[in-house]
């Protein structure tokens, strides 16, 4: 039972269409991340949602409700903006009191569900403080308690981690992910960013100028691209041509392929590589630490290519410059669409 | 070492307040000195010249009239340029680059010429208001709307303003009611910051208050240059005593809106 149903939602301008009969249907309690690189209208898709975009074609349904045209307000959505957008002038425990006294709630309510909230994620402290006095991640989770306490049927992510440095970046993704669970809240996060998508979400929506261009979980969406530009967002994929393909595997192939970087063998002796296609001479061109991963580039003949391995032994490092095998485990190869 | 630097430093910045505040300073003891002749000091010191300013009642108007001409043309400031600066953001970018070109006009113009060109369209025709209060009120209105201007628009582009505006109207706010309660009290800073140097600007002009309405209505700097005939030591008391009342009303505002937080 979809929760949050888009139909043939048509926007943009005359010459410069954006979205031309997209539909995108969400279940309930889930999160789902719209995956995209700049400019492919995730961003506008969630304004569209929440009704700060007038909606030009199409519907948006709701839990069963029509609300392609209510009112922002009306909608029963809440929303985390990537400038986070705190009320400068008001202290943290009136920013997310916002919302309430709009609605005309009783004081002593009011306070009641502010400090509930703020215990929830864990500033009770920094009540009186004003948002300058804050540090990113804090506003993060004051914008994060704002959005949740009227309690709404839609939660809205804009990019909201992408202005934060790694470490609380982490513990903030953790912290959104317990909060959407613990309340079974229906979420919608949009991201650049394909760790952030891959950690988070029950559901992946990947989109490309407008359109969807798969969707799964985290699993499929990861392990089968179904075209080049899937397979270059996600993972670091090698994208090969037919010929590239026929030339590094030795079997007949008529479509382009993709292939994981970790999944690509590279050994110093051909004889351990048994068992797959027949191995290839290569020439290590670059080496990148990424900490527990080592990600070489090799020159095969023509090809660069680039290939992860785990970092067990720092003695087992190949140096650049070094010649070594490298074998291409059929199974592992994804043909794409065109 | 850095106790050195530090001294220099020092030296430096209280050596210039020195010297700028030499002028006032030497105009302050002229105004308190009875009599200040072919002597290095005043003979005697003497808050005559204040009683006297104080108790003149042409001073006291035309100090009125420069205050009421001043506010006037303040509050109407005000009133147009917050509108203008929140359609100019949200609406039409258009009027902000329209605006940045106009704020210019008032410097490009010389006062006299401005003035001149003011009298001949103002004296008659359809719209005669040279010498009445009307047309200082009209024209200093031109005269804040650069300072006023700036310091709104400053203000105001460091808000990430849609993103507050659409975070209110999720909130439940309706726009009129988030540009209250989120936007103007962000740009309160800005406003009162237009609003001093505007005024201590307007309370100081002399040009287009004297050409354009003259004796007719005095305000305080008419008045300065009608009595410089007058003692030394009298119109010395009124510069000490408009720039008191300048500071008063500067420290008084500031103070109000810090207690208003």
């Amino acid at each position: 039972m979809s929760f949050l149903t888009l139909s043939h939602i048509e926007q943009g301008y005359a010459q410069q269409p954006l979205f031309n009969d997209f539909n995108l249907s969400i279940g309930e309690g889930q999160l789902v991340s719209l995956l995209g690189p700049s400019g492919c209208g995730k961003s506008t898709l969630l304004r569209l949602v929440a009704g700060l975009t007038p909606l030009q074609g199409g519907r948006i349904h709701l839990a069963g409700r029509d609300i392609s045209h209510c009112a922002p307000r009306e909608r029963g959505i809440g929303m985390v903006f990537q400038s986070y957008a705190l009320f400068p002038n008001l202290s943290v425990f009136d920013n997310v009191a916002f919302a309430l006294v709009q609605q005309k709630q009783p004081k002593a309510q009011i306070r009641q569900a502010v400090e509930a909230m703020l215990e929830q994620v864990e500033l009770s402290e920094l009540a009186n403080r004003l948002p300058r006095q804050l540090s990113g991640g804090q506003c993060q989770r004051v914008a994060l308690a704002r959005a949740l306490v009227c309690k709404p049927r839609l939660l809205l992510l804009d990019e909201p981690l992408s202005a934060l440095d790694a470490r609380i970046r982490r513990h903030l993704r953790e912290q959104i992910r317990q909060l959407q669970q613990a309340y079974g809240l229906t979420t919608l996060f949009v991201t650049h960013d394909q760790e952030e998508a891959l950690t988070l979400s029950d559901h992946i929506v990947l989109m490309e100028c407008g359109r969807i261009v798969q969707q799964g979980n985290a699993a499929e969406v990861y392990s089968a691209p179904v075209n080049e530009f899937a397979a270059r967002f996600i993972g670091h994929y090698n994208v090969l041509s037919a010929s590239e393909a026929q030339q590094l595997s030795g079997h007949a192939q008529t479509q382009a392929l993709a292939i994981r970087p970790e999944a690509l063998l590279l050994s110093t002796q051909p004889q351990t590589l048994t068992g797959h296609c027949a191995p290839q001479p290569v020439q290590v061109e670059r080496l990148q630490l990424l900490g527990n991963v080592l990600r070489y580039q090799v020159r095969c003949g023509e090809l660069s290519l680039t290939c992860d391995r785990l970092n067990q032994h720092p003695q087992q490092v190949f140096a650049v410059g070094q010649q070594l095998w490298l074998s291409v485990p059929l199974a592992a190869l994804r043909p794409l669409a065109a | 070492m850095r106790w050195t630097e530090q001294h220099s430093y020092r030296l430096i910045v209280w050596s210039l307040v020195g010297l700028l505040a030499m002028p006032l300073l030497a105009t302050l003891l002229y105004s308190l000195s009875s009599s200040w002749g072919a002597t290095l000091l005043p003979d005697g010191l003497t808050l005559r010249w204040y009683l006297a300013l104080w108790s003149e009642p042409r001073f006291l108007a035309a100090f009125a009239r420069s205050l009421l001409v001043c506010l006037a043309a303040l509050a109407l400031t005000v009133a147009v340029m917050l509108p203008l600066v929140l359609v100019a953001h949200t609406r039409w970018p258009w009027l902000d680059r329209l605006m940045q070109q106009l704020m210019l006009l008032p410097f490009a113009v010389p006062p006299v010429v401005g003035a001149v060109g003011l009298l001949q369209l103002y004296a008659g025709g359809p719209l005669p208001i040279v010498g009445t209060p009307w047309i200082l009120i009209a024209c200093f209105f031109t005269l804040a709307v650069p300072f006023l201007y700036q310091a709104l628009a400053t203000s105001i582009k460091a808000l990430p303003l849609q993103d507050l505006l659409d975070a209110a109207r999720l909130l439940g706010a309706s726009t009129p009611v988030a540009f209250c309660r989120v936007v103007l009290p962000s740009l309160r800073n800005g406003l009162l910051a237009g609003c001093f140097i505007s005024f201590s600007f307007l309370f100081g002009e002399f040009v287009f208050a004297n050409l354009l309405v003259g004796t007719r209505f005095e305000t305080l700097q008419v008045y300065l240059n009608n009595m410089r005939n007058h003692s030394g030591h009298y119109t010395s008391a009124l510069v000490i005593s408009y720039f008191l009342a300048i500071l008063l009303l500067t420290w008084l505002a500031n103070r109000l809106s810090r207690s208003a937080r």
